[in-house]
């Protein structure tokens, strides 16, 4: 692990070496985020959840200043400690897809992280839709609903919100207009002698971008002053439908779909449409605490069961991986529940290292959601200042 | 904003949830001149939280609000400082 902690927090690996064999389980601790002055077995429970045969212990969050009081420890944590405690390792990055450990902060952050996420994150969905001809069997409202969830590559921060309802002008600066235009011709309806567009399926490649705005403005109500693919971010990344093989109906020998749709800035706490992730979340980092110096056929017998990935020969006996991958957790804390080996293994998390994978619908890479989540989050917290 | 006057105060956050309420409490909690913070959404249907803070007296609960808050927006920006490091580390060792 690279983290770099110094001042009170600096880790003491005290206690841990005096420990043979026969000293209590909670004696044995990695002090990572030691806080100067707390007994081990304190220190321990402040910063580890401890997973038992049925339940987890030690759960809770010890975040007050005044945890410790009765100890005559303080517990308080200035912006100062935060800023020496945190840090963020990125493990998996791609287009769609982050997943990062996020250390040293309080489960409240990590969780509004995600929350805003999910929900405050704006992106850009379809949101009104004006059938000129629907002759398939799929009723109006259903492809309509359909069309709001295709994820819509569009950058949010080129748009503007459009004001309450229906109070603002729908404008280039707030609306994107996209078209469809989908007809089957064969010859045996819904027969596979169908020609042209396949079976006759509407996919979502078929939705095409009209950057000069409404074709019918008098019914829309949309007016551009000027033609969208005008703005260079526009025109050298046109607006398009992430995934073109997206299914929106299928039609049959003689039908057809033609209809216009407005996409709209939102957020995923008005409609899930808006959410710019399929899903953000986060797990503790486990780990696997030895409880005793093991050798011979105990260690064997645990090296044999889980493989290298979790366990290694040392040179003073059997030692844990530093993070245990994720199909062997629940083994290895059925096995710690065992009567032979409750006493030698235990399966630990940390509390404040956090793996925390952001998935993207695609809209807009991950670790700018997270930047975006950042400033939103940032920006809360600004207002209540000013508002006091 | 309503209050009980003294050390201890309820400030009302208009149009906010868990969000705030959670991570405010915490980072007001963290604070040593902190006593006791707290938050609860009376209704789950209205956009409304309550947070109560009561300090010991050597800064007032607007004061002890305001750090926290200003507190939690520098976090947001260092950890972005943070990722911003980490994302070229990633991307140095790719390379």
């Amino acid at each position: 692990m690279t983290r770099s902690s110094t001042g009170k927090r600096k880790s003491s690996k005290g206690g841990k070496d005096g420990a043979s064999g026969s000293a209590p389980a909670e004696t044995r601790l990695e002090r990572d985020f030691a806080v100067s002055g707390l007994p081990d077995y304190l220190e321990a429970q402040r910063t580890r959840v401890f997973c038992g045969a049925e339940s987890n212990t030690s759960a809770k969050y010890f975040g007050s200043a005044h945890s410790y009081a009765t100890h005559g420890v303080s517990n308080s944590k200035t912006f100062k400690d935060f800023e020496e405690g945190m840090s963020i390792r990125v493990r998996k990055l791609n287009e769609e897809m982050m997943e990062f450990d996020l250390i040293g902060v309080s489960p409240s952050f990590a969780n509004a992280l995600r929350r805003i996420l999910i929900s405050e994150v704006p992106t850009m969905a379809i949101e009104h839709v004006f059938f000129l001809n629907n002759t398939s069997t799929i009723p109006d409202e259903v492809v309509a609903h359909r069309l709001g969830l295709i994820p819509i590559a569009a950058d949010p921060s080129m748009f503007s919100y459009r004001g309450d309802a229906a109070g603002e002008a729908k404008n280039e600066k707030n609306t994107i207009v996209l078209k469809l235009r989908a007809s089957c011709h064969g010859k045996k309806p819904g027969g596979k002698t169908n020609q042209g567009n396949g079976y006759g399926k509407v996919k979502s490649s078929e939705l095409k971008w009209v950057p000069a705005g409404s074709e019918i403005p008098e019914e829309t109500g949309v007016n551009f002053t000027s033609s969208q693919d005008t703005t260079p971010e526009l025109k050298s990344n046109p607006v398009r439908p992430v995934h073109e093989d997206i299914l929106i109906a299928k039609l049959s020998a003689g039908q057809e779909i033609e209809l216009e749709a407005h996409c709209t800035k939102g957020t995923g706490a008005e409609h899930a449409k808006w959410s710019p992730v399929a899903t953000a979340w986060y797990r503790l980092c486990p780990e696997v605490v030895l409880l005793q110096d093991m050798a011979g056929g105990a260690a064997e017998e645990l090296l044999e069961t889980f493989g290298s990935s979790v366990f290694s020969m040392g040179p003073s006996g059997l030692q844990a991986a530093q993070e245990p991958p994720l199909e062997c957790l629940e083994r290895i804390r059925a096995l710690s529940a065992e009567d032979e080996w409750k006493d030698k293994l235990q399966l630990r998390k940390k509390k404040e290292h956090y793996i925390f994978t952001i998935e993207s619908t695609g809209v807009v890479p991950p670790q700018e959601l997270l930047r975006t989540a950042l400033d939103i989050l940032s920006k809360k917290a600004q207002g209540i200042v000013l508002k006091l | 904003m309503t209050g009980e006057g003294g050390n201890t105060y309820t400030f009302v956050l208009e149009d906010e949830d868990h969000t705030i309420g959670a991570t405010l409490v915490d980072v007001l909690n963290q604070r040593g001149d902190v006593v006791f913070a707290g938050y609860t959404i009376p209704h789950p249907s209205e956009r409304k939280v309550q947070l109560c803070v009561q300090t010991n007296g050597e800064i007032s609960p607007q004061q002890a609000l305001a750090a926290a808050a200003e507190s939690l927006s520098s976090m947001c920006a260092s950890t972005k400082v943070e990722l911003e490091r980490s994302l070229t580390a990633f991307k140095e060792s790719l390379s």
